[in-house]
């Protein structure tokens, strides 16, 4: 019996891991994510697409949490915030249909069954793209220790979107370029939890695809190439509110390897 | 195709060896349901670009003597519409090898399992609901002395055809006390029990400190005398934040439950109750959804099968919970004024679940709430069902079963909608088995559903109506003819539904270990449940074909 305890002791000490964070300890003691953009160099930036809709009532934790990770890694995210699918289609007081055919055709790619979910560099393809919104600040750190292997460079005029890109390392696979505009700052419904929210604030929405849900067929070298996109903003947008979003991603497994966002002005 | 190859080269040894000596054994067993779907408008039904979607699986077990292995081969070519389409694909998600030699018992590969009520540790399959969280990895099972046996693992869980990023460790311990004693003799039998469960995941949270070994341990015990038999169980977690970087809650989890049954010819009662709070533990920090459940709490509310008695059904609230519940089962004797000439039996239940006082613990940098353990006046109500069932032989021919619920269902926590109020129905069900000769019998069923429209409560889909009649010839062959109806209604976005029957019609044939059952029709939107774990169930308009096997 004696053995058997002593047996039964080392057992249950192979098996206790148990790590007990205590409350003071909770947060980290720098919790700065990274600072502001490096002017000097091409940095590596992280897209996020957010699958949202306002009738989704544990959406806006996501949009809490993509806001969080802007301000963490300042100037290093862009958001997308992809309204999509059931939650998104309007009936009752929700009358804006913020859904895209872009989106739409997004959604049914790469098949979001449970809402929120994101993707973050659309990485992890096809098992593993969609990611609970916790999980989106661990990837991101890790894709910011990542060495960029596309800079973008990003202007636009009145009516036009100018994209220079160049690799910056040899990327195997067909590169893809997409522009896209977006709305911060909507005032809308949304279910927030149990509350129906009459103002809410709806950010990074997708309004649409300047050339189309799959993008360009791109080819770069190590010198900037310049691409040129013709766009319009819908009457009902605020211009002073929207953002011209481009990303370059790898068609082979749909990663996106670097991203670019300018805040359009009147 | 590589992993199918490797795994018959690793069997193929122990079936010659099998050969040598005695065979051995080869079971199996197959299942296939395909539907077809086509548009519906008028039930929001929509059609599918494969036209149709199929789920099978084959079960091929091998055994000689100690020695057990074996397969599942999956295949979702592509799934059916109410399970996830991250199934989608073929595969052998599950292979394993065990032998037992002088009482330890081994397995590698993929296993399930279940430790007590299963409160910090449960793998279990159940394919109806598109569940699957078998473990990867080592399994020992050892009996050291008299009445204690000892199970332990290392593994991961599966997630659809990858794996959950957690590490899994876990050990139990069940001692018998009289095996253990020598008190086989004793009126009083007990089983006391504990384990201990760990999940290792790493952290590179950039703000927050996030545990990476997240541990929850349960102690149980069995005791059972005379007509009475007592269980309960107790289990505690710590600090299982999910992640992310805008809110964390640190708070530990704790689960307790406890049923007292008494029986006796002719009676049967049982008195639960169980407390849930925090208890949600998965292999993954801060997963959702029905993926890489670690746990298991299990319902406290009966679990009905009858379609509109179901109609209603409560989800466990792992988050936190309060619940009871008590059974009653009497039979009235034969030839007793209500028991007749066959007897009649009885069965009285009632379940009640609310939430935790001021909700579930919570324990983060700025706040910190710990609810009552025990608070029922004056809290949310989740889920009250009273229902009673009588079931009564008539005659030779003639078997009747009654059945009434009285529910009231708190939408908006099992369901997540946004509708403030409770939904009240009262649901009755009368089932009639009528044997018109040897091997030919037809059974019908009638349902009502019946949503209370007072102002207090949510109309929600207003009243059903469901007809069924069942023809049997066996042992080959069944029909069976329903309708469910409903009157139409207008929803909560201000939709306007017309009514609207689901007619379904289906035929069966059975010979030997194999059977087959083509049908047709309508399939309603709802809620299905095995257990208190649910699935929603989209409205489908199609053919559908089941087939199972076995040898």
């Amino acid at each position: 019996m004696k053995i058997t305890t002593t047996y039964l002791i080392v057992l249950i000490a192979f098996f206790s891991s148990c790590d007990k964070i205590e409350r003071t300890d909770f947060l980290q003691g720098d919790n700065n994510g990274g600072g502001g953009i490096d002017t000097t160099t091409i940095v590596q930036k992280v897209l996020i697409e957010d699958f949202t809709g306002y009738k989704c009532t544990n959406c806006p934790l996501a949009s809490s949490e993509l806001h969080t990770i802007e301000n963490l890694f300042e100037g290093k995210i862009i958001g997308i915030g992809v309204h999509s699918g059931f939650f998104a289609a309007p009936s009752g007081v929700f009358t804006t249909d913020f859904r895209t055919t872009a989106g739409d055709e997004l959604a049914t790619f790469f098949g979001p069954e449970s809402f929120p979910i994101g993707m973050v560099n659309r990485k992890g393809y096809p098992e593993n793209v969609l990611v609970d919104y916790t999980e989106w600040a661990s990837m991101v750190t890790d894709i910011l220790n990542q060495t960029p292997s596309v800079g973008i460079l990003l202007s636009a005029s009145n009516n036009q979107i100018t994209v220079q890109a160049k690799s910056l390392s040899a990327i195997n696979g067909n590169l893809k370029l997409v522009v896209c505009i977006t709305e911060d700052k909507i005032i809308d419904y949304q279910i927030d939890g149990v509350d129906l929210v009459e103002d809410y604030e709806h950010n990074h929405v997708l309004r649409t695809n300047v050339n189309g849900t799959w993008g360009t067929d791109i080819t770069l070298t190590s010198e900037y190439s310049s691409f040129e996109f013709d766009y319009n903003l819908d009457n009902t947008w605020a211009r002073s509110n929207c953002n011209v979003v481009a990303y370059v991603y790898n068609d082979s497994n749909k990663e996106v390897l670097q991203a670019e966002k300018i805040h359009l002005t009147d | 195709m590589k992993k199918l190859n490797l795994l018959l080269l690793t069997l193929l040894p122990f079936v010659v060896f099998g050969q040598e000596n005695s065979p051995g054994t080869i079971q199996g067993d197959f299942n296939f349901n395909a539907q077809t779907y086509t548009e519906d408008p008028s039930i929001n039904a929509s059609k599918v670009d494969e036209f149709m979607l199929m789920n099978g699986y084959a079960n091929i077990l091998f055994n000689k003597g100690n020695f057990t292995a074996g397969i599942r081969y999956e295949s979702y070519l592509n799934a059916l519409q109410d399970f996830d389409s991250r199934f989608n694909g073929n595969g052998i998600p599950y292979r394993f090898a065990q032998y037992n030699v002088y009482g330890l018992d081994i397995t590698v590969g993929n296993f399930y399992e279940q430790f007590g009520n299963g409160l910090v540790f449960r793998s279990y399959e159940e394919k109806s609901l598109g569940i699957d969280n078998a473990m990867d990895g080592v399994r020992l099972k050892y009996t050291p002395a008299k009445g204690l046996s000892l199970k332990g693992f290392v593994a991961k869980q599966r997630l659809f055809w990858e794996q959950g990023p957690g590490i899994i460790r876990g050990i139990d311990g069940e001692l018998n006390v009289n095996d253990a004693l020598s008190l086989e003799n004793s009126k009083t039998n007990a089983i006391v029990g504990g384990s201990f469960v760990s999940r290792f995941q790493e952290d590179n949270n950039p703000v927050y400190n996030l545990p990476e070994n997240v541990a929850a341990y349960a102690l149980r015990t069995t005791v059972n005398r005379g007509k009475f038999s007592f269980n309960s169980e107790y289990a505690y977690k710590f600090n299982d934040p999910a992640g992310g970087v805008t809110y964390n809650n640190y708070a530990p989890g704790n689960s307790l439950m406890a049923n007292l049954t008494y029986s006796e010819r002719g009676l049967g009662i049982i008195l639960e109750a169980h407390r849930a709070d925090n208890m949600d533990y998965r292999s993954k920090r801060g997963g959702t959804g029905k993926e890489l459940t670690l746990n298991f709490v299990p319902a406290i509310s009966k679990q009905h099968v009858y379609t509109l008695a179901a109609f209603y059904p409560f989800a466990t609230q792992p988050l936190g919970e309060l619940g009871f519940q008590g059974q009653v089962n009497y039979t009235f004797k034969k030839k007793s004024p209500l028991g007749g000439k066959y007897g009649t039996q009885l069965g009285l239940n009632y379940s009640r679940i609310n939430g935790l006082n001021g909700g579930s613990s919570v324990l983060t940098e700025t706040e910190s709430h710990t609810p009552m353990f025990f608070s029922v006046i004056g809290e949310e109500l989740y889920f009250r069902d009273f229902n009673f069932d009588i079931k009564k032989k008539i005659s030779k021919k003639v078997k009747v079963m009654a059945n009434y619920l009285n529910i009231i269902y708190n939408k908006d926590v099992i369901q997540g909608k946004n509708y403030g109020k409770d939904i009240h129905a009262r649901i009755g069900v009368i089932d009639v088995n009528y044997k018109i000769k040897p091997k030919h019998t037809v059974r019908t069923e009638f349902q009502y559903l019946s949503i209370d429209d007072s102002k207090e409560y949510d109309y929600d889909q207003g009243d059903w109506v469901m007809g069924l009649v069942e023809y049997t010839f066996s042992p080959h062959w069944f029909f069976a003819f329903i309708d469910q109806y409903n009157g139409g209604y207008t929803d909560h976005d201000g939709v306007s539904h017309e009514a609207v029957h689901y007619l379904n019609i289906s035929c069966g044939y059975s010979k030997g270990t194999n059977r087959f059952e083509l049908g047709y029709g309508k399939k309603r939107e709802g809620v299905f449940c095995v257990g208190g774990v649910c699935k929603n169930v989209p409205s489908s308009n199609g053919f559908t074909l089941s087939i199972t096997s076995s040898f």
